[in-house]
């Protein structure tokens, strides 16, 4: 294959990754907007919705649309669950240790998955059969388009989320200024569980629709959501815009790495880059710096 | 030629777009209290920010006993001798009121890694010389009782000494205060202004940013005014009173 | 409580632990048990480390246990494919290691909070994936064996006992230099550095210096505990170096309480075993232990020892002290 097409071929494989990583990092981000943490459990919101997908397409034989929005709504659940058990009662609200309590979360979930669904790969069918299309010349995935427009589909919804219903506007503002917003009602208990429901759901619309291509086991979210948090970094952490940025570009390098330079150290780009970023402009590629005012 | 402990000579520093400082020139003669005093938003802090090496300046420079340190990171500083309170109240809440005073002294003091790892000879001389030094600035500043106490469990108006005590224990040449006596009572800001005093008294120069305009105006030499980013006046307080674009700048210009 | 009364506290504490430490073993011979108790020393000597950075310094890391892996990989590789001598490969170790140390840590200590996180748990990954495709040199995800033994003269260190005697001998060494550091004029500045990076700047202490000096030194304890284990088990995986186990490492420092030495022994004795004693719910394994670390961080943020140690002394030390201030 010339190599032009080579190119194109991983560039399109990119932008599939890309888009996941994009949802995954726009999860990260909403919940860092609205409450400055990092939230590991997101990677598990991304394992449960493939594992609930599984359960409802595979194990309840349900039509598949029906799967995913169940899928969705259930891991949507999930998430708030989480903030309500496990972010609210903390005692301490400092950024370090409600992290942990993320990570502690993300350990206990992962270990109710194994128990569930057991330790072993599991595989889900593609939304519409394998056959690649020739589009510019490489070869795409049904699946492939699939993301793509669910992608664009989020992103949408959420733009008009954000910008045009009050409660998205309230998150904003919760998040430039918890204090202002709760002066002018804004309920910022209400608006955290809702980052974290959001966050679910993200995670979940990534897991689905990925996990047709990759397989899926209880541990299937880690790289990828680690990965997703790379990507929002990259973007400028924080930034909508640049989470979808970030994630798009780091799809596309790291296949475009894969592809031309290594393909067993594919993995470690993405946290190169991470490393790189973040010692060299931590705010990202759309970010601003950060002065401490004493 | 009066020996000055600081010049600052037009310094400028913008924040994102916003012009904090511009142009500020100022002297503080040695062994003397100078207040720095402006409305809201004057740039008092941000001056401090800048002397203390916080902040970079775009623009300009600061000598310190003659030599420039524009730029130069607070660390360094404190070993030339200048050190600073804050404005809002930066001790040592996982620590002791002794512990706070110990680490004052730190800049005076050598044993390192190493020597403190493998508990070389002379870390245990110098702990002792430290933990004297530390309890005798307790006792100018009559904190001895609460030495021992975590400093998180004492009372604003003590926290505030202990910050004082903290940073004179560094033997500094020059002192900056950042706002001294705000929310402190009546009878503790007379506390203050003693102390404040013979701390002067000692040899150490002071500068002091400050809203309490009593305070400034009985202890002070002389009297720095910034407005916006400027300086509008220089002078001892007498002048400072009845200057004008001073008057304007409090309170207001009549329509 | 002056400095001198805590120096004899801390002398009589470490009297006490190594008479225990030379007394166990009269006691307990088992091997299975020695060995999960060595196991405990190498944690141990680890998380002392670890603890200077977390607890002292007021730092993060998440990675430690690439550095873990770094002396494991280090003493195996220089000992087997280079014929060094262990010990001389052990010093290799620590000297690359230490090195390695530096680099990484002048740029990441210059972040805070989350990304600080995120840097250390990047450079975990980007180790652990090397560990795991670098397979001419460290054997691959299959692991690599035929580590030799320990050895000072014609004493071989063969056997689960002997090797107890020598981790737990550096593990006893390892506390005795970290009290000495925390009851220093350096430890005060470490603390000083917690309680408020700006303040301890402003009164002479090199923030940044000191931040990476303690997290070299952490890195060392981690190698030191690495080369040992390579030695004791004479066979090493990437799977034990990977992030898991530097998450692992932190529940240790917190569930003792950041900031006390001996909270640290108290700490690793609780969670190496689980998983052990757990073996028979190595099923449910994760989620124990996934609900420890929780309820543990939701109610007793300020780690279990520390939370008993304020308890019994009745005196008010502030909770929400830079302990667990966001001020990482």
């Amino acid at each position: 294959m010339p190599l032009g097409d080579q190119v194109a071929q991983f560039i399109v494989s990119g932008l599939t990754t890309g888009s996941i990583y994009a949802l995954i990092a726009l999860g990260f981000c909403i919940i860092h907007n609205a409450t400055g943490i990092v939230n590991f459990t997101q990677v598990d919101f991304i394992t449960l919705g493939g594992m609930m997908m599984y359960t409802f397409l595979l194990g309840l034989g349900l039509p598949l649309p029906l799967a995913f929005i169940l899928g969705v709504i259930a891991v949507t659940l999930v998430g708030g669950l989480v903030e309500r058990l496990a972010i609210r009662p903390a005692k301490s609200r400092a950024v370090i240790v409600l992290i942990f309590i993320t990570i502690g979360v993300s350990i206990l979930m992962r270990g109710i998955f194994k128990v569930i669904w057991g330790k072993n790969q599991m595989a889900l069918p593609p939304f519409s059969g394998d056959t690649p299309f020739i589009i510019f010349r490489a070869a795409v995935l049904p699946q492939s388009v699939w993301i793509f427009f669910i992608t664009v589909a989020v992103v949408i919804i959420l733009h008009l989320f954000f910008n045009h219903s009050l409660t998205g506007k309230a998150m904003r503002a919760t998040s430039f200024n918890p204090r202002a917003a709760a002066l002018m009602g804004v309920n910022v208990n209400r608006m955290i569980l809702l980052s974290f429901a959001l966050s679910g759901t993200l995670g979940a619309i990534a897991g689905i629709i990925i996990v047709p291509i990759t397989t899926l086991s209880y541990d299937i979210g880690v790289m990828l959501g680690l990965k997703g948090f790379a990507a929002a970094v990259l973007g400028g952490y924080g930034n909508i815009i640049g989470a979808i940025i970030g994630g798009l570009l780091l799809g596309v390098l790291e296949s475009l790495g894969a592809g031309l330079i290594s393909s067993n150290y594919k993995d470690v780009l993405a946290f190169i880059i991470l490393l790189l970023v973040l010692f060299m402009k931590p705010s990202g590629l759309l970010g601003f710096g950060e002065k401490e005012r004493v | 030629m009066k020996d000055l402990i600081l010049q600052v000579q037009e310094v400028s520093i913008s924040f994102g777009g916003l012009m904090a400082l511009g142009d500020v020139s100022f002297d503080l003669p040695r062994g003397r209290i100078t207040a720095l005093i402006g409305p809201n938003g004057a740039g008092k802090t941000t001056a401090i920010n800048v002397i203390s090496g916080i902040y970079r300046p775009q623009k300009g420079r600061v000598f310190f006993k003659g030599q420039s340190v524009t730029g130069q990171r607070p660390y360094r500083l404190a070993c030339l001798g200048l050190t600073r309170t804050f404005q809002n109240i930066q001790i040592f809440q996982n620590m002791t009121v002794l512990e706070n005073v110990m680490v004052g002294l730190h800049s005076r003091t050598q044993k390192e890694f190493l020597s403190s790892l493998f508990f070389l000879p002379g870390v245990r001389q110098e702990e002792r010389e430290i933990e004297r030094k530390a309890w005798e600035i307790l006792d100018f500043f009559n904190l001895r009782n609460q030495g021992p106490w975590s400093a998180a469990s004492l009372s604003y108006g003590d926290q505030k000494r202990i910050e004082m005590a903290r940073a004179l224990a560094s033997q500094p040449d020059l002192i900056l205060l950042d706002e001294p006596v705000a929310g402190l009572n009546m009878t503790e800001t007379l506390e203050v202004a003693q102390l404040i005093r013979r701390i002067c008294s000692q040899g150490v120069s002071v500068l002091l940013v400050e809203h309490d305009m009593n305070l400034v105006m009985k202890i002070s030499d002389q009297i720095v005014v910034l407005n916006f980013g400027q300086k509008i006046a220089e002078g001892p307080p007498e002048a400072i009173q009845k200057d004008p674009q001073v008057l304007a700048a409090y309170l207001g210009t009549e329509v | 409580m002056t400095w001198g009364g805590i120096k004899n506290k801390s002398y009589l504490g470490l009297l006490f632990l190594g008479l225990i430490i030379l007394l166990f073993p009269l006691a307990i011979n088992n091997p299975y048990y020695l060995n999960v108790v060595n196991i405990i020393g190498l944690n141990t000597l680890i998380v002392v480390g670890l603890n200077l950075l977390i607890g002292y310094a007021g730092q993060i890391s998440l990675g430690h246990a690439a550095f873990y892996g770094l002396g494991a990989y280090l003493s195996g590789i220089l000992t087997v494919s280079y014929h060094f001598s262990p010990w001389t490969a052990m010093g290799l170790a620590l000297l690359v290691t230490g090195l390695l140390a530096l680099l990484i840590g002048i740029p990441t200590l210059k972040l805070h909070g989350h990304y600080l996180v995120m840097a250390t748990l990047g450079f975990n990954i980007i180790v652990n994936i090397v560990m795991i495709q670098w397979d001419q040199v460290t054997g691959g995800p299959s692991g690599f064996p035929g580590i030799p033994n320990l050895k000072i003269g014609t004493l071989v260190f063969d056997s689960d006992q002997k090797m107890y005697y020598l981790i737990w001998f550096f593990t006893f060494v390892g506390i005795a230099l970290a009290l000495n550091l925390v009851q220093s004029r350096v430890g005060r500045a470490l603390r000083a550095l917690h309680g408020s990076e700006v303040a301890a700047a402003s009164l002479g202490v090199k923030t940044e210096a000191y931040k990476v000096k303690v997290f070299v030194l952490s890195a060392l304890y981690a190698s030191l505990a690495g080369s040992l284990y390579a030695h004791y088990l004479t066979f090493i995986s990437p799977k034990t170096f990977d992030i898991f186990f530097s998450i692992e490492l932190v529940t240790m420092v917190i569930v003792g309480g950041m900031g006390s030495i001996w909270g640290t022994l108290f700490g690793t004795f609780f969670i190496t075993p689980l998983p052990v004693m757990l073996h028979f719910f190595d099923e449910y394994k994760d989620i124990f232990y996934g609900l420890i670390l929780v309820f543990i961080l939701i109610f007793l943020p300020e780690g279990v020892v520390v939370a008993l140690r304020n308890r019994y002394r009745g005196r008010k030390r502030n909770l929400s002290s830079a302990d667990l201030q966001g001020e990482l």
